[in-house]
């Protein structure tokens, strides 16, 4: 590291600010890049749908407009987050041992306008990712694609508003994104507000640069919850039982960083820090488990988190070969308090169920490289250790009753994340992509006894692929496996961790773009994932094992006067695995979006549910009570969250 | 080739609800000789319970049920139970009354391997005579509210859709008395619970697993 610090001090500005951020070589085949006017293509309201970008990845929306997405990728359920890992500009987003779910992934609190693009990577083959890069990596870039400045307000035929503003200055990448949008939503009990907004600035002098950024969001939603599938008929598809449901959701993230050095080799320090503050309510039974004060929920947490990466990239040039090498160290620590509360009907709180601190822990130092061996030949090496360090200080034991005196309980382990990828290219235009990596999810604090060692889930993942760009035409295949030493699920009502043993995913995806004209491009993929418990063969619930997408792309179309992008987006969910065996239905969804200019103005057009059909997006099997008039039955029923309803939305901007 | 994909996707049919016929029927004769020789006749042998349940082998389910990652609060992600067979009412039987239909039960298709039901919210009776060998005739008349349930009654059985049957609902009275110390002097003409240590095994006669059984018959 000081040797790069001293070449990199040493060595010409470049012309641009270089992200050391990726070795420019896929790490996956089937990874994704939506940068850019790209963004414009995509039918997003907020970051998280962006993540639908990536073919085979199921984000479903259970919880309103301000929940976490729940994340079904590749033979896994990653639930809030657990097997994905976000990253914002290096700055990890996912929140361990969140008290609703564990790596919880809230990404509403980024401003669309502020995302500069997404890269979507399969698999767990980054030496730079650590907790939770199981499944899949996302790494979100902030800034705003559009130099100039822009105001817009719109509103939509599901009772929305939305005003919008973002600004970039030519030649920089300083930034002002802000949202504040609201509305009643189409449907019971989806209304929400929010406010997220994003700044950002830059300076740059000689081998010297500095940017720092802050994201700030406040958000409140309701949500519908679920619906019994018999029930659908009499409160209607889009319909609640108006239980509580919801939350408010506010998070703020701080970042700055210095990069020293130009093209030879650099080195940078990147320091974080953010405060969240969550309250979730909800009642997904009924009545089922108390008849008298409903089985209603509320989840309450506020975290602090910090952390600090310092890493350096050089490039060495000898002959045939040519070497990009990247080292960094990385820390990151959270602290937070964490409840959950009985609630009543009436909104009253109850007995609490969790009261307890946790502090995550983690320190690692990685290493990564492209060692390109002429033009056919690119080999990635990487090794990332990772120190993690839990504790937990409950303030109730498991029967509900106050402890006198809470201690912490404090636990650790150490991991070690190989990683190797090649990258040959026997002709122009082709790429063979092969890759193992293995990436780890940590446990949640809320299980683990002071000195023991954290029991962490380690994922090993080959995948192999050919990329080809032929003209207009690009091919995409790739083959996968991936097998989890032990799924370790954490039993809330004993509180302890369970092993239930090793998975293993195997699955293959397609995809191909045909560029039918300079701005149309004509999109299709699928994929095929199989996830299975290795002992008993029972597939792993929820997870899909078909989805397909298919989709039109328009990107800078000029129609006379007018600049068109957007694209109308179809996906497929194939039935899904439930518990005891049961079998959700199939799913088709689509969404189309449209961005209008001429001359100063701008329209943006988007159409939610375009297929006009009412598909589920979210099944799920189990026992519940919404009747009160009705006997208890415990007899697992079919419920189902609904997708997105049909609606309108149009915003009127103005660019200068 | 998305109608390819589509037939290709299914993962099987799932789970079907199925509506089958439930009885019962005393799993015994009215009157049956003890080791000793004597005898028990009964002429009144009534039972009340409510809530048959049929569930699946609690190994799968727990298995099942351990599949899924954390959550909190979470749809579909809270284990609820073993129940996948119900016949919900409160029931009065006359078991020498012969077949009587109790109604018809929801059942998912699959595999089966015990119930439970509660006893309540009426009394049980049974009531008739004890002769022992030699001996002379003593009336007898147990009632009692038993506020119990009755679990892990074996129900090994795959539940097929399209195979019609029945479930039967049986009670073995020479169990629910196996217990009785017929010995216990009486303060009146008839033994009763209230005349001694049978107050206390009566009531785990009628609520014992092994007084009760559940079997599936096709036409």
């Amino acid at each position: 590291m000081l040797f790069w610090l001293a070449v990199a001090v040493a060595s010409e500005p470049a012309d641009e600010v270089v992200e050391v951020k990726d070795v420019g070589t896929p790490a996956s085949a089937g990874e994704v890049r939506v940068e850019g006017d790209a963004i414009d293509t995509q039918p997003a309201r907020s970051a998280d749908d962006l993540m639908r970008a990536l073919p085979g990845l199921q984000a479903s929306a259970h919880g309103g407009r301000g929940k976490a997405y729940q994340y079904l990728y590749r033979g896994f359920d990653a639930v809030h987050g657990s097997d994905i890992a976000v990253n914002l500009d290096g700055v990890p987003l996912n929140e361990p041992g969140n008290v609703h779910g564990h790596g919880y992934l809230d990404l509403h609190f980024l401003p669309l306008r502020a995302v500069g693009g997404v890269v979507l990577t399969p698999g767990p083959g980054r030496a730079d990712v650590g907790d939770h890069g199981v499944a899949a990596t996302a790494d979100f870039h902030l800034g705003v694609p559009d130099v100039g400045g822009y105001v817009g307000l719109g509103g939509g035929t599901d009772r929305s508003g939305a005003f919008s503003l973002a600004w970039r200055p030519e030649g920089g990448d300083q930034l002002v994104a802000a949202e504040v949008s609201g509305g009643l939503g189409a449907g019971e009990q989806r209304g929400f507000r929010l406010a997220r907004a994003a700044v950002g600035g830059s300076w740059s002098r000689g081998v010297v640069s500095w940017r720092g950024w802050l994201v700030a969001y406040d958000g409140a939603f309701q949500s519908p919850g679920v619906l019994r599938a018999d029930d659908v008929d009499a409160e209607g598809f889009y319909g609640s039982y108006g239980l509580p449901g919801g939350g408010r959701s506010s998070r703020a993230l701080v970042a700055q960083r210095v990069t020293v050095g130009g093209t030879k080799a650099q080195v940078s320090v990147l320091v974080w820090g953010g405060l969240r503050q969550l309250r979730l309510d909800q009642n997904f039974t009924g009545w089922w488990r108390d008849e008298v004060g409903g089985d209603a929920t509320r989840q309450t947490e506020q975290r602090a988190q910090g952390g600090l990466r310092v890493s350096g990239q050089g490039v060495v040039s000898t002959g045939l070969l040519h070497a990009r090498l990247r080292a960094g160290v990385d820390l990151r620590g959270d602290v937070l308090t964490q409840q959950q509360r009985a609630l009543s009907v009436d909104g009253v709180e109850g007995a609490v169920s969790i009261d307890a601190d946790q502090r995550y822990t983690t320190a690692a130092a990685w290493t990564d490289a492209e060692l390109s061996f002429g033009r056919w030949v690119v080999v990635t090496p990487g090794l990332r250790a990772e120190s993690l360090q839990l504790g937990l200080r409950r303030r109730i034991d498991d029967d509900g009753a106050g402890v006198a005196a809470p201690t912490w309980a404090r636990s650790s382990a150490p991991v070690a994340l190989p990683k190797v990828g090649v990258v040959v290219r026997p002709h122009e235009g082709v790429e063979v992509v092969l890759g193992y990596g293995r990436g780890y999810r940590s446990p949640e604090a809320r299980g683990i006894e002071d000195g023991q060692r954290a029991p962490v889930s380690l994922a090993d993942a080959v995948e192999g692929g050919v990329r080809v760009a032929a003209g207009p035409v690009s091919v995409r295949t790739a083959g996968f496996f991936t097998a989890v030493d032990n799924e370790l699920v954490f039993d809330h009502l004993a509180a302890r961790f369970l092993a239930s043993g090793a998975t293993r995913r195997v699955g293959v995806e397609a995809g191909m773009a045909v560029a039918v004209h300079p701005a149309v491009r004509l999109e299709a993929a699928v994929t095929w994932a199989d996830g299975r418990y290795v002992a008993s063969r029972a597939p792993v619930p929820f997870a899909p094992r078909w989805t397909g997408q298919a989709g039109v792309r328009v990107d800078g179309a000029e129609i006379g006067p007018v600049t068109l992008s957007g694209g109308l987006s179809a996906r497929w969910l194939g039935p899904r695995p439930l518990p005891q065996g049961f079998v959700s239905r199939h799913a088709v969804a689509g969404a189309l979006t449209a961005t209008l200019s001429w001359r100063s103005w701008c329209f943006d057009l988007m159409l939610d549910n375009a297929f006009f059909n009412r598909w589920r997006d979210g099944e799920y099997v189990y026992p519940s009570r919404f009747d009160l008039s009705r006997p208890r039955s415990e007899l697992p029923v079919h419920h189902l969250s609904a997708g997105d309803p049909t609606a309108l939305r149009l915003m009127v901007g103005w660019r200068w | 080739m998305v109608t390819a994909l589509w037939l290709t996707a299914c993962l099987g049919p799932g789970r079907t609800l199925m509506e089958v016929p439930v009885s019962m029927v005393s799993a015994g004769e009215a009157s049956w000789t003890l080791d000793d020789g004597a005898t028990i006749v009964l002429d009144e042998a009534a039972v009340s319970f409510h809530d048959l349940r049929l569930s699946a082998p609690p190994e799968t389910l727990a298995w099942q049920w351990s599949l899924i990652p954390t959550a909190y609060a979470h749809p579909g992600h809270d284990p609820a139970g073993l129940t996948e067979g119900e016949l919900l009412g409160t029931f009065e039987v006359d078991l020498l009354a012969g077949v009587t239909e109790l109604g018809m039960a929801q059942v998912y298709d699959g595999v089966y391997a015990t119930g439970r039901l509660d006893l309540g919210p009426g009394v049980v009776s049974f009531g008739g005579t004890y002769t022992p060998a030699g001996g002379a005739a003593r009336a007898f008349r147990f009632e009692e509210l038993v506020d119990r349930s009755v679990t892990q009654i074996p129900f090994e059985h795959t539940l097929e859709v399209g195979v019609a049957g029945t479930v039967w609902v049986s009670v073995d009275p020479a169990s629910v008395l196996g217990a009785i110390d017929w010995r216990t002097p009486a303060a009146g003409p008839v033994l009763q619970v209230s005349d001694g240590l049978i107050v206390n095994t009566f009531p785990f006669g009628v609520a014992s697993t092994r007084s009760w059984s559940l079997r599936w018959t096709e036409p």
